[in-house]
């Protein structure tokens, strides 16, 4: 794929990622816990992963994290957005590449976002230098749970519909038939250059 | 660093670097203060800088729950947890392990944070990717590319600018119409929100060809840009930091 126009498919998921978290507010979560979000950004690095290559759903993720630390919550909440959002894309690309005959998107989902809050609360507990914080794991698990199944329902059925229009085959089949005119027009350009050769 | 931070930090105009400098200190120095007195001097200067530079109350509040919600709640959480089983278990285990060393930790914590909201809410997005510009410029010397990543940034920035607003609010009100006022059966929600989403994606993606143009033709310089600058209100900052580190120094040594 030419770079620029990988640039400008990161540039849109990322974005698309950020005002998807916006969302979050209109939605009702369904366990009212302190330090529960639906993560529906997570969808983006969902259809990344699908779509994309390894390096680029680490990098969307990344500059995601980066973007929206600096912009709203500082450098502190990167450590745990970061280390979280890694970590758990790394986790669902395998799951995806490797094993998706054992896990459906909405179990991947699911893992991520286990994967996700287990990150984040040891970060937290490796940052007061305390054990005490590990007592909220288990409500964590059971919110990542919920959480994750309703974040993959919505990235299942987004994943599905990306696919059924074509968006990236597209963008892949618009670069091949640029690729191809461009190198047609090359052969014509030789053809011409070896006809005025003759000529000459 | 949103607009308003942008506009708030041209009229302030203190050097990114110098700021960042001062930032740094200012989030390292609790972490060698043993005078109690030492921290309240740095959370009066706190308050002086959050005054001096405007920052938006609402803002703070904002990235002050996220640090509670993700810190403070496990953390407060865990100590109820280990009251209980320590009252019905007696084990010593359990029993109550916070001390003033746990709360001053959590106070550094705040300043790091609290430090970082006010530099990022002060400082404009260009001067930082400007400065991480040339931060990387060995790296840039070895072959990595990290000017075309950092255009990467601006131009998420750029677009969020430029359509974020917009979007944003076409998509509240599409939410609204699928959530509803009643709470309806999150079946039922996940289906419309989904069909939102993937609109946005298939819409976003029709500008791809817009946004690739705009990626090979602009230039980093004119997305960021960093130039080191002098101003009187620099001294002014690091004058009153000098005044900060002296008054503690005093305090340290029992003389306050």
């Amino acid at each position: 794929m030419n770079r620029n126009k990988r640039f400008a498919i990161i540039i849109i998921l990322v974005t698309n990622a950020i005002i998807i978290s916006f969302l979050e507010s209109f939605i009702p979560v369904p366990i009212p816990v302190p330090g529960i979000k639906l993560g529906l950004g997570n969808i983006i690095t969902m259809i990344a992963i699908a779509f994309l290559g390894f390096k680029d759903v680490l990098f969307i993720v990344a500059v995601r994290c980066f973007v929206v630390a600096i912009l709203t919550r500082g450098v502190m909440m990167l450590a745990f957005s970061l280390s979280g959002g890694i970590l758990s894309a790394i986790v669902m690309w395998a799951l995806y590449k490797k094993l998706s005959k054992y896990f459906s998107i909405k179990g991947i989902s699911i893992a991520g976002a286990i994967v996700h809050n287990i990150t984040q609360i040891t970060v937290a507990s490796f940052l007061l230098g305390q054990l005490v914080v590990l007592y909220y794991l288990p409500i964590l698990l059971v919110s990542a749970v919920v959480t994750g199944l309703i974040t993959g329902s919505i990235g299942e059925l987004a994943i599905n519909e990306v696919r059924k229009k074509n968006i990236f085959e597209k963008t892949h089949h618009q670069e091949d038939v640029e690729n191809q005119v461009c190198s047609q027009a090359e052969e014509a350009r030789a053809e011409g250059d070896q006809d005025e050769g003759f000529e000459k | 660093m949103n607009s308003e931070g942008a506009n708030k930090a041209e009229s302030t105009q203190i050097d990114g670097v110098i700021k960042l400098i001062l930032a740094i200190l200012l989030m390292v120095m609790p972490f060698y203060f043993q005078n109690a007195f030492s921290f309240a001097l740095l959370g009066f200067y706190m308050i002086l800088i959050t005054w001096i530079l405007r920052v938006n109350l609402r803002t703070l509040m904002l990235s002050g729950a996220s640090f509670a919600i993700i810190v403070l709640v496990p953390y407060l959480f865990g100590l109820v947890m280990n009251a209980i089983f320590y009252y019905f278990f007696k084990n010593p285990l359990f029993a109550y392990q916070g001390s003033s060393a746990i709360f001053l930790r959590l106070f550094k914590l705040f300043v790091i944070w609290y430090i970082s909201i006010l530099y990022f809410h002060t400082t404009p997005m260009k001067t930082f990717i400007g400065m991480l510009d040339r931060f990387f410029y060995p790296l840039k010397r070895l072959g990595l590319p990290t000017s075309d990543y950092l255009k990467v940034i601006m131009c998420i920035v750029v677009q969020l600018k430029e359509t974020g607003t917009e979007v944003k609010k076409s998509l509240g009100e599409k939410m609204r119409a699928v959530v509803g006022e009643e709470k309806r059966k999150l079946k039922i929600n996940v289906k419309g929100i989904s069909q939102i989403i993937v609109t946005l994606i298939v819409d976003s993606f029709e500008k791809i060809d817009k946004i690739q143009e705009y990626v090979e033709t602009v230039r980093p310089e004119d997305l960021y840009d960093y130039h080191f600058k002098f101003t009187w209100k620099d001294g002014v900052a690091i004058l009153s930091f000098l005044i900060l580190v002296a008054l503690i120094w005093i305090a340290e040594k029992g003389m306050l």
